[in-house]
């Protein structure tokens, strides 16, 4: 085992000595506190009393006004004040700010915010709900599923969770950095070889063909996992610095009103987070085996980062049922809004799994089976032709 | 210790580069000489197990060439020689010596010994990109000495280095020739005249020579180039 570990380290050590990978992550980390505090730097706002205020004050001024009536139940109430303030000042009205963009989300019409009662809020809340069902083509069972969720659900309350929101959106963009980190720096563990043509002698030395390719997958997959840690963690405390730790109880319906999940806010970015590490390792296994099988780093390059983006841009159409549910399965529907507002459900006898625990099995068998057979591509690869 | 060469073969399509050779080695220096294409790389590479032979059989003491065992006591030097240009010398015979499976304080003292033997030291801990083109060839030749190999190939060793140097190097060849098998390829005949208890020669894939010469065969440079006297005039 000690020889191993050797072998991991020197691995490790040839990943970080490469120019491409200090420059790569310096890069991503660098676009993932932008895409948090972009806003609070460069973003200057005017108040209702032609204040100039910067991005910064707004967020704190925003929070603040919206924990003055955080942890109220969303009832009749509660939307009487908030009549009341909107009638009272503007002033008065900005701790509502939060719920009235929500019930602007529901009915998309100020004057229907307005007049609105708890009661129509929550039902025009399940009928896009239902809508959304009919529109993915659920069957009976997914929308029995569904239901025994959204029982536990109404009513709920208004919290400020800005913090825990905030890490769900960035962890979009969390997914393509990593996705480019991992396609630009992990080919070289093996494409190294050829180019600098050290396979001969690693291939001819006594750990150069089994123990070898263990030590280069798991300090690809190391790598992997560290830099999404390090992503995470920068994007994380920034995140709930900017915004505050509040919120971490909110139900998930006050960030996506159309969500069926009975988690909250705040669990909902720990399993974003947890998606994140997952696809770091798969991200990690695909780039090293797709190299194994192409030889060219700049292929596996093209093929993540064009096949990611294809995928970006194209939603097969929820009829087509087994193509979409497979295509749902896809890395790029972990994106949070993909993933939150798809209810297709995945049918093991006695059991209905969701998006993101199908997810879970799917990438383990993937990456034990791209790990298997890259190491097979290994062992059989051959010194001929120079 | 012998190294057992069955019938070894290897064809590209319709081409045989290595065509049914059969050889058995024992310890000391075995010249290798052919012109380009006679299939002498790639007799190595199969004698290393990094190339698949159409056919045929490598084995040392039994131990087949596709075992960790055989690795464990070859020594490579490819006539290519590949290295990572931002590595020190010290760092790419450690990341080496840990391949070869040397443990780590033994690893230390065997690279710097061997930085000393091709006159390293001094350079040690420089990157190998700063080296010249001879220096990078005496590192290559001590990254194959590494784990005290029983059978040490090298693919032209003594291309690249100054005429001094190369006859250095020819006499360490001569000494490891003591205790292991020696399989030195080369284009320079004197190199195999000085050293080589054996010379096979190689052409269009076939052994056309194998055995020891002596001043009784006449001059080895002159059968060579009568041998080869198409690539020989080029």
């Amino acid at each position: 085992m000690s020889k191993f570990s050797d072998l991991y380290f020197w691995e490790l050590k040839k990943i970080w000595r490469r120019r491409i990978t200090k420059i790569a992550l310096g890069v991503m980390v660098f676009l993932a506190v932008l895409s948090v505090i972009g806003d609070a730097l460069f973003y200057n706002y005017s108040d209702g009393d032609n204040e100039n205020i910067n991005g910064y004050t707004q967020i704190q001024r925003r929070a603040e006004a919206s924990r003055s009536i955080s942890g109220r139940m969303i009832d009749d109430t509660m939307l009487d004040d908030m009549r009341a303030a909107i009638d009272t000042s503007e002033q008065a009205a900005k701790q509502y700010e939060g719920i009235y963009e929500y019930l602007w989300g529901l009915y998309g019409d100020d004057e229907k915010v307005y007049h609105s009662d708890a009661d129509t809020m929550y039902r025009t809340r399940l009928e896009g709900v239902h809508r959304l069902w009919n529109l993915q083509y659920l069957t009976d069972g997914e929308k029995d599923y569904w239901e025994q969720k959204e029982a536990e659900i109404s009513p709920f309350k208004w919290q400020y969770a800005e913090g825990f929101q905030s890490i769900l959106v960035s962890e979009n963009l969390l997914n393509i950095l990593l996705l480019f980190l991992l396609a630009i720096c992990l080919p070289g563990v093996f494409a190294e070889e050829h180019t600098r043509k050290t396979d001969q002698l690693i291939l001819c030395s006594r750990f150069g063909k089994q123990k070898l390719y263990g030590a280069k997958l798991l300090a690809g997959v190391s790598f992997g996992v560290l830099s999404a840690v390090l992503l995470e963690i920068i994007t994380c405390v920034l995140n709930l610095w900017l915004y505050g730790a509040d919120g971490f109880d909110a139900c998930m319906q006050m960030v996506v009103a159309e969500c069926s999940w009975t988690m909250t806010v705040g669990q909902a970015a720990l399993l974003a987070l947890g998606m994140a590490l997952v696809l770091s390792v798969l991200y990690s296994v695909l780039a090293m085996f797709l190299v194994k099988l192409l030889k060219n780093s700049i292929a596996v390059l093209g093929i993540l980062i064009g096949g990611f983006m294809l995928c970006l841009f194209v939603w097969p159409p929820y009829s087509m049922q087994l193509i979409f549910r497979l295509y749902a399965l896809l890395p790029v529907n972990v994106l949070v809004d993909r993933m939150l507002t798809n209810d297709c459900l995945y049918h093991i006898p006695g059991y209905y799994l969701t998006g993101w625990q199908m997810m879970l099995i799917v990438y383990a068998v993937a990456v034990v089976l791209m790990a298997w057979l890259g190491a097979k591509l290994y062992q059989r690869y051959q010194i001929s032709g120079r | 210790m012998e190294l057992k060469i069955d019938r070894l073969t290897k064809q590209y399509g319709n081409k045989i580069a290595v065509d049914r050779v059969s050889l058995n080695l024992t310890p000391g220096v075995t010249g290798l000489l052919g012109a380009n294409g006679a299939g002498k790389t790639t007799l190595m590479r199969m004698l290393c197990g990094i190339l698949r032979p159409t056919g045929g059989t490598v084995t040392l003491e039994g131990m087949d060439v596709s075992t960790e065992e055989y690795r464990a006591i070859l020594g490579y030097l490819p006539q290519d020689f590949g290295y990572y240009p931002d590595f020190t010398g010290m760092d790419f015979l450690l990341y080496l010596a840990a391949l070869k499976g040397l443990p780590k304080p033994q690893a230390k003292r065997r690279a710097q010994e061997l930085l000393k033997l091709v006159s390293l030291e001094h350079n040690a801990k420089q990157k190998i990109k700063t080296y010249s083109g001879g220096m990078k060839q005496r590192l290559g030749i001590a990254q194959a000495l590494l784990n005290h190999p029983k059978l040490l190939i090298l693919d032209e060793p003594t291309a690249g280095l100054d005429p001094k140097e190369r006859v250095r190097f020819r006499n360490l060849i001569a000494e490891l020739g003591k205790d292991s098998i020696v399989l030195l390829s080369t284009h320079i005949v004197s190199d195999i005249e000085h050293i080589a208890d054996i010379v096979i020669m190689m052409k269009d894939g076939q052994v056309i020579y194998n055995g020891a010469w002596d001043e009784a065969h006449g001059d080895l440079e002159e059968f060579y180039l009568r041998e080869f006297d198409e690539e020989g005039l080029e």
